[in-house]
């Protein structure tokens, strides 16, 4: 457990709140989309199927390019998170734990490099 | 499955199976070599359920992908197109579409709250006893009826392939998982499922590359030619049974995308990794392996078509497939590879069998000797020892039961109980995790009015489902006309949380407070478990 003053300070830090927005944002917004591409996708196949089966390749129907495109977006939304992710959060991230709490007792592993390991920014690269 | 089926089965391919029964073999002796490693390495309740933390985020991606990349998934959803065609695509986007969420709103934060179970997430403020009872019995539910299909589908494939009797499948699937779980922990049950994806992601890459190979690396000409021989003919290239009764597809695709955020045995994989960054990068593995691999069990599903159901050597003269469609993507690497590749894949399906059932094992264990026994019953007095001795008890107790299920639920239609699977998951587990993490109002009357009604509204209606009240129980008519009950379930699930929880009390305004806590700590990782050394 953490101590509730450092909560609390960290609870009304700028750059806390402005990692949380940020995160939260992406994440709602990306989730949002992804359930608009699958749930759009499951609403045609259950109310207007004669649109997919519109022949689009040879005998391939509308249907099919259109699923696999619901696969491609959903690896294609999981890597710009994963992206947004490495390059800001986590960078955002270690300096508040950095400025914040450095009495927190145990530093978040990611953020603390082992002796001998290049500096995190450059890890990442 | 009975064996008048499986013998003529057994008569084509009888020079295969010592190639089948050789490599599998070789697959367990090198699987339990692991298990012997690991064993030495497995002195802790962090290595028994997380494999001490120190599993790499590609590691863990490629094992996720095993978990999904189950028997019921390759030669379920390769035998849905098989016989729909179409109808098999949105299973298979289902599946995956569930990664996506996992990954923007669980996983990190997952990472950084528990430390081996997901009721470690949700009993973080809220009362820890009732709270962790109610996710602990839902976890099992869950785990009971995945088990069920993976033990039923693996008595039946090892009946056909192997011509082993049904019981004896099942009580080798069983003692091989004990021995995995009960000496290797997670570390083993990480590997032997790493192995077999990888063996299974290359033997089915292989396949569609066979059946592309003939078809000139024309996907039209794969298709026109399935058309002109399917039953249906331009009717696999269309929505089908799906579009007849939308309110079902719509319900099963609720289940699919959310049921997987509440995956006991998904969500017990992200503490294996070090940390929130490491979690990231399993997701990533594990989705894009996930989506490459059902995009090739409709190349195998359609291959099929052309390739197995026109050989009076696979189906019956009243053009069933011999032993059930379940076998169309064994037949085809037969059809495609020769007795060599039919070997090859009966094996791997073998393995991924035993690698899921050791999985969900392992996360039942956890919800039996971390939730129920250190937490609940000890109330946190116990000691490490004590509870691993219990996780291991618990391990060999519910080997026991999977065999026994296994067995008693012989005739059963495997694909409803991953379905219920699913549709407990997303109702029951979901909610809970998600509104645990993201809902400072959450309390835990709220907590335990939704998860029980959601865990008791997805099972009683799936019992009153069309698949079990009238197929199973023999009604003449469903009390419930929907297959999937997430449609219904998952909401009231949510409704009775917010419901609960603003009928508040003195109590409940610390559980708020509490939130800020837990929220700074869910996004900054201070104080995360999992920070040890290995």
């Amino acid at each position: 457990m953490m101590d509730p003053s450092a909560v609390a300070a960290l609870r009304r830090d700028p750059d806390f709140i402005a990692l949380a927005r940020a995160r939260s944002r992406i994440g709602w917004t990306l989730a949002g989309l992804m359930v608009v591409l699958y749930f759009g996708f499951v609403f045609l196949v259950a109310l207007a199927p004669a649109v997919l089966a519109t022949p689009v390749w040879g005998v391939i129907t509308l249907g099919f390019p259109l699923g696999l495109l619901v696969i491609v977006a959903a690896v294609a939304l999981t890597a710009i998170y994963v992206s947004v992710a490495n390059a800001r959060f986590d960078r955002m991230q270690r300096d508040i734990v950095k400025r914040c709490a450095p009495g927190a007792g145990v530093a978040p592993p990611d953020l603390s490099p082992a002796p001998g390991l290049a500096p995190y920014g450059e890890r990442l690269a | 499955m009975t064996s008048a089926v499986a013998a003529p089965h057994l008569a084509v391919a009888q020079g295969a199976n010592w190639t089948a029964i050789v490599l599998f073999g070789g697959f367990v002796l090198l699987t339990l070599a692991i298990t012997a490693w690991a064993s030495r390495r497995t002195r802790s309740a962090s290595d028994f359920y997380a494999a001490g933390g120190g599993i790499s985020g590609a590691q863990n991606g490629v094992a996720i992908a095993g978990d999904f990349m189950s028997a019921a998934s390759f030669l379920g959803i390769s035998a849905l197109v098989y016989a729909n065609g179409f109808d098999g695509l949105l299973y298979s986007i289902g599946f995956l579409v569930g990664w996506p969420i996992i990954m923007f709103l669980i996983a990190e934060r997952l990472r950084n709250l528990g430390r081996y179970t997901l009721s470690d997430v949700v009993s973080y403020r809220l009362a820890e006893t009732p709270v962790r009872c109610l996710t602990s019995i839902s976890s099992l539910v869950v785990i009971a009826f995945y088990l069920i299909a993976q033990m039923v589908g693996a008595g039946q494939l090892i009946q056909l392939l192997f011509g082993l009797p049904y019981a004896y499948a099942e009580i080798i699937v069983g003692v091989l998982m004990i021995l995995y779980v009960t000496l290797g922990g997670m570390l083993a049950t990480t590997w032997v499922q790493i192995i077999k994806a990888l063996l299974l992601l290359g033997g089915a890459t292989l396949m569609a590359f066979l059946v592309l190979n003939r078809f000139g690396f024309s996907l039209p000409a794969l298709f026109a030619r399935a058309v002109s021989v399917h039953p249906k003919h331009l009717g696999i290239l269309r929505p089908g049974a799906l579009a007849k009764d939308p309110i079902s597809a719509i319900s099963l695709g609720v289940a699919l995308m959310f049921g997987t955020g509440g995956l006991p045995h998904i969500l017990m994989r992200f503490f294996t990794v070090r940390d929130a960054r490491e979690a990231r990068k399993s997701v990533l593995w594990a989705t894009g392996l996930i989506g490459y691999f059902y995009v090739l069990t409709f190349i195998i599903g359609f291959g099929a078509i052309v390739l197995v159901s026109t050989d009076p050597a696979y189906v019956t003269p009243a053009h069933l497939l011999r032993g059930g469609n379940n076998m169309a993507a064994v037949f085809l690497a037969q059809a495609v590879g020769g007795d060599w590749l039919l070997g090859f894949i009966s094996a791997v399906a073998f393995a991924t069998i035993l690698a899921v059932v050791s999985g969900l094992t392992l996360a039942g264990a956890a919800a039996v000797s971390h939730d129920l026994y250190a937490r609940v019953l000890a109330r946190g007095r116990s000691n490490e020892a004590g509870e691993l001795r219990v996780s291991r008890y618990a391990t060999v107790a519910l080997g026991i039961v999977a065999i026994l299920l296994g067995i008693l639920f012989e005739k059963q239609n495997v694909a409803y109980m991953v379905g219920l699977a699913f549709a407990v998951a997303a109702s029951a587990n979901f909610p809970l995790v998600l509104l645990s993490m993201y809902w400072r109002g959450l309390t835990t009357r709220g907590a335990l009015l939704g998860g029980w009604a959601g865990l008791v509204t997805a099972v009683v209606l799936t019992v009153l489902s069309p698949g079990i009240w009238v197929k199973v129980l023999g009604h003449p008519h469903a009390i419930f006309p929907y297959d999937s009950p997430a449609l219904f379930s998952m909401p009231l699930a949510f409704l009775c949380c917010w419901l609960g929880s603003r009928l508040g009390s003195a109590r409940d305004t610390n559980e708020a407070a509490a939130f800020d806590e837990q929220y700074v700590r869910s996004q900054t990782g201070i104080g995360a478990a999992g920070a040890e050394a290995h």
